[in-house]
């Protein structure tokens, strides 16, 4: 009996035939064309058109830009993303290390207690903020009786509230990317330092902190920008007093019927939103670069 | 008598019910260079990770210089330590890699400069230390790992299977530059390896691990001329092991019968609880069949079964019964003198080349 | 000084745990209050509130809610297994334009597509669509990146040479797909449809603008309830809804094997 040993290169196909591809991708296709594409193309036709005239029209974009609402709407998007996306980072950092470094039962717990929130949705969380922060609420509730202050803390109905109830609702995420590249910095570096000499503080400091920007500024990003899009947290949390680009946006819709305004603010999102993405797409090629682990041929 | 260097005194390690290592005694000279050998799985990194201060022993004491290392952290304890994967850091040059562990002792800033430039030298890199790792290839950055380790003048150099990610070249080329430098520094190395043609090249001392505990430990030349148990003459070099059925002293020698068989072997060293006999491939000859036979030679018959070319030698497979094989090295030369596969031959072993081992 | 650093990172450790879970408990205390307000008294503590749960105000929006998301995972796994399909194993040239195409939902805030999908439906007269035709289609679009990459993974992981072990031993290519990939990449695949039905399921930002009168969803319900009352009804609702969320992810988990997709690899 011959034996003959074969290494084959490629992947095997499947289907010799190419048209079943397009067959495989056409109800896909379908799909986010009829309704992603085409509306997002008509959304951002629409933002150049204007109710009261026919064809092209920059009277929306202008009252965005001088309408002194929409640009605080801007700027507040902007600072509360930028906040939120900050306290999640810091928060995320010392669960996602210990994610990333630790091994065993008590693991999968805290991993499922990270995670578990996001099962929990949007409105549970937020709602639990809302019970904690109101005027009746629990802290006021406690430092009333507690003698400690006379008159309610106004804890809700404005940024700080939404800055709050933002960061938890993003910090699942934050955790999973911080966690990820933590565990990209090789263990050994920590112990080398170790054993060269540097105590614990300065393993952090000279170690695991550089090595940790790229993922810090990862988590940013990510943060930042599922932030700005949020609508849920900044409408049950900011009140009417509080007001976004999401809710803005969402009232114009469904109030004034203002589909060019509101258009105009959908796209200042969405363009908001497409920037930061690609600056972190950039940026996180950048750093792989930069930073790639330099194990011995293995980790 | 020099000073012992490290010390290890019944150390021990278990992870919940499971021992890892077991009742571990070591004694490492000053200056010496020693090897901790054996296969994977055999305690021999948990052994490393003690005396490194990464893993707390769960019995036992290591000290270093006399002192004990219970509660002195890695930090503190001038040891140097030389990673698998060479673990240098990404973000920052080779200088600044070499310099760090000066740094963290304090030593003022001038002097690092020239300490630094020495440790490169030494290891012939001086010209690359403003480089990433990333630009470096295996070998130059397992050197930068040894120089850095190096540069703060430990007491102590452990070292974690350092070659295994080189290609056989360089691994050669290392040993003998490892095995220079170290004498050169006069500096304690304990190098950890599953390699034992490493261990015997580079070592004073092996020291055997297997299962979580010190199988043998000495000089290259008795842990292969003189294994203790069949572990160690199985995993160091290669041999034959046969089963004993019964053992008898005969005054000035031994008596084996070979279980399974007829076959009666005299050894000239031996002890009444021995159930294994091991005998070299290299030490059992093929006879001529009318050359006169020498006293202290034991003679067996057997048919030849198989014969693999090696190269510069020949493994040639004989069957002495059923069921009993034995495994003959026979320098490729020879091979006009063997008879064709299932022809009967004639095999001779020296009386002192057998061992007689208990386990 | 190195224990001062262990015990801050510790106590940083327990604190954001704490916050975590802080609200979650809250919520749950909060279904279980004596008083029409919520207050905190765990010595008065009934379950009443939960009976409201059975009422057609909630069990209303709840079935419409489980219906969208069974149909929305079921399609959206459908078209999106099939599309991975393509895109990852199928390679052909410009086959990563098509993933980004395929991936591309991600990046835009859901706002703004809800607002895209309605404006369009309005402009070309297709207003009757609005409601569950339009969130269906709505979620499906949503989750459609995340099933595509979900799926895609577990086909990256999938050994090709299976197929052509199978192709020696007489599979032609239906049987090679049905016998030798689908249970491959089932834990992908199902992950991907789990993931589907949370998304659709507790989905908020899109749905604002595509519910209509009658035809809510439960989470607008419940936003909608929100702006004007605290009332322990809406926790106990909440916390129904979790353990309906729990239930759903235990039984896909048992059918499964989604954990294996966590750990890398199939089952």
């Amino acid at each position: 009996m011959t034996i003959i040993a074969l290494e084959m290169p490629g992947k095997p196909r499947v289907f010799a035939r190419g048209w079943i591809r397009f067959l495989g991708l056409s109800p896909a296709t379908c799909l986010l064309v009829f309704f992603f594409a085409l509306p997002m193309g008509m959304m951002i036709g629409m933002s150049f058109h204007n109710p009261s005239s026919q064809g092209v029209s920059l009277l929306s974009y202008s009252r965005f830009f001088t309408d002194g609402l929409s640009l605080l709407g801007f700027w507040r998007t902007t600072l509360m993303s930028s906040l939120v996306a900050i306290s999640a980072t810091l928060l995320a950092y010392p669960v996602a290390y210990y994610l990333a470094r630790s091994r065993g039962r008590w693991r999968s717990i805290v991993f499922a207690i990270a995670l578990a929130p996001e099962l929990a949705g949007v409105v549970l969380r937020t709602y639990g903020w809302l019970i904690i922060l109101e005027d009746r609420g629990f802290i006021n509730d406690v430092l009333l009786h507690a003698g400690l202050i006379s008159s309610p803390l106004p804890l809700s109905k404005n940024l700080f509230a939404v800055v709050i109830g933002l960061t938890h609702v993003v910090l699942p995420f934050a955790i999973l990317s911080l966690t990820t590249s933590i565990q990209g910095i090789d263990d050994n570096l920590e112990r080398a330092a170790q054993i060269l000499g540097a105590p614990r503080h300065a393993v952090v400091w000279h170690i695991l902190l550089p090595l940790s920007v790229p993922g810090l500024i990862s988590s940013f990003l990510l943060s930042f920008t599922m932030a700005a899009s949020a609508y849920a947290t900044p409408a049950l949390l900011g009140g009417a007093s509080f007001k976004v680009l999401a809710t803005m946006i969402s009232e114009q819709v469904l109030f004034y019927i203002d589909w060019s305004f509101a258009a105009v603010m959908a796209n200042a999102l969405l363009i908001l939103m497409l920037v930061i993405s690609y600056a972190g797409i950039r940026f996180e090629a950048g750093c792989r670069q930069k930073y790639q682990s330099v194990a011995g041929g293995m980790k | 008598m020099s000073a012992i260097d490290v010390e290890l005194i019944s150390v021990s390690k278990s992870f919940g019910p499971i021992s890892v290592v077991t009742n571990i005694d070591l004694k490492i000279p000053k200056g010496e260079f020693v090897s901790i050998l054996g296969p994977s799985g055999c305690g021999k990194t948990t052994t490393l990770n003690m005396i490194a201060g990464f893993s707390a022993p769960s019995g036992g004491d290591i000290r270093i210089r006399g002192r004990s290392q219970v509660d002195v952290p890695p930090e503190r304890r001038n040891i140097g330590l030389v990673f698998q994967n060479y673990a240098l850091f990404p973000h920052m040059t080779v200088a600044e890699n070499v310099a760090f562990g000066l740094r963290m002792k304090g030593t003022p800033k001038g002097e690092i400069g020239s300490i630094v430039q020495s440790s490169l030298r030494r290891v012939h890199l001086d010209t690359l230390a403003d480089r990433y790792p990333r630009a470096l290839s295996g070998g130059q950055q397992q050197r930068v790992a040894l120089a850095r380790a190096l540069a703060p003048r430990p007491s102590v150099l452990l070292l974690d299977e350092p070659l295994s990610n080189l290609d056989l070249k360089l691994r050669e080329a290392m040993r003998a530059e490892l095995k220079e430098m170290q004498q050169e520094l006069g500096m304690t190395f304990i190098y950890v390896t599953h390699d034992q043609e490493e261990a015997m090249a580079m070592s004073d001392r092996i020291v055997v691990m297997w299962k979580g505990a010190v199988a043998q430990q000495g000089d290259p030349g008795s842990i292969y001329g003189d294994p203790q148990s069949t572990f160690v003459a199985d995993f160091i070099g290669k041999s034959n092991i046969l089963t004993l059925r019964e053992v008898t002293s005969t005054g000035t020698a031994w008596d084996a019968s070979i279980d399974k068989c007829d076959i009666r072997l005299r050894a000239t060293r031996g002890k009444g609880d021995a159930r294994y006999c091991v005998i070299r491939p290299q030490d059992i000859q093929p006879l001529v069949d009318d050359a006169p036979v020498p006293e202290d030679f034991n003679v067996l018959r057997g048919m030849l079964k198989r014969v693999i070319n090696l190269g510069a030698s020949l493994e040639v497979l004989v069957e002495l019964a059923p069921e009993i094989h034995v495994s003959v090295l026979v320098p490729s030369a020879g091979s006009d003198a063997l008879p064709a596969p299932g022809q009967q031959l004639k095999l001779g072993i020296r009386a002192c080349a057998l061992k007689l081992l208990a386990d | 000084m190195n224990r001062v650093i262990s015990a801050l990172f510790w106590c940083a450790l327990a604190l954001v745990i704490a916050f975590i879970a802080l609200p979650i408990v809250v919520v749950f205390a909060a279904s279980l209050s004596p008083t029409g307000d919520v207050t905190f008294r765990p010595w008065e503590w009934t379950v009443k509130w939960y009976f409201d749960l059975a009422s057609e105000r909630w069990l209303g929006p709840f079935w419409l809610s489980v219906k969208i998301a069974i149909v929305v995972s079921v399609v959206s796994g459908a078209i999106g297994t099939v599309a991975a399909y393509v895109v990852a194993y199928e390679k052909f040239a410009g086959s990563e334009v098509v993933m980004a195409a395929l991936l591309s939902p991600l990046s835009v805030p859901q706002i703004v597509k809800g607002v895209a999908v309605v404006l369009f439906l309005s402009v070309i007269g297709l207003q009757p669509l609005l409601g569950t035709p339009a969130l269906i289609a709505g979620h499906c679009v949503l989750a459609l990146p995340f099933v595509v990459r979900m799926v895609a993974t577990s086909i990256a992981n999938f050994d090709c040479n299976l197929f052509r072990a199978g192709q020696i031993l007489g599979a032609n290519q239906w049987q090679r797909i049905r016998f030798i990939l689908l249970p491959a990449i089932k834990p992908g695949v199902l992950s991907g449809v789990t993931f589907a039905f949370i998304i659709s399921f507790n989905n908020i930002p899109l749905s604002v603008f595509l519910v209509r009168p009658g035809e809510t969803t439960l989470p607008i319900t419940v936003i909608n309830y929100l702006e004007y009352s605290l009332d322990p009804v809406m926790a106990a609702v909440n916390v129904a809804s979790m353990a309906f969320i729990l239930i759903v992810i235990f039984s896909f988990e048992k059918l499964g094997g989604f954990s294996a997709q966590l750990h890398g690899g199939s089952k």
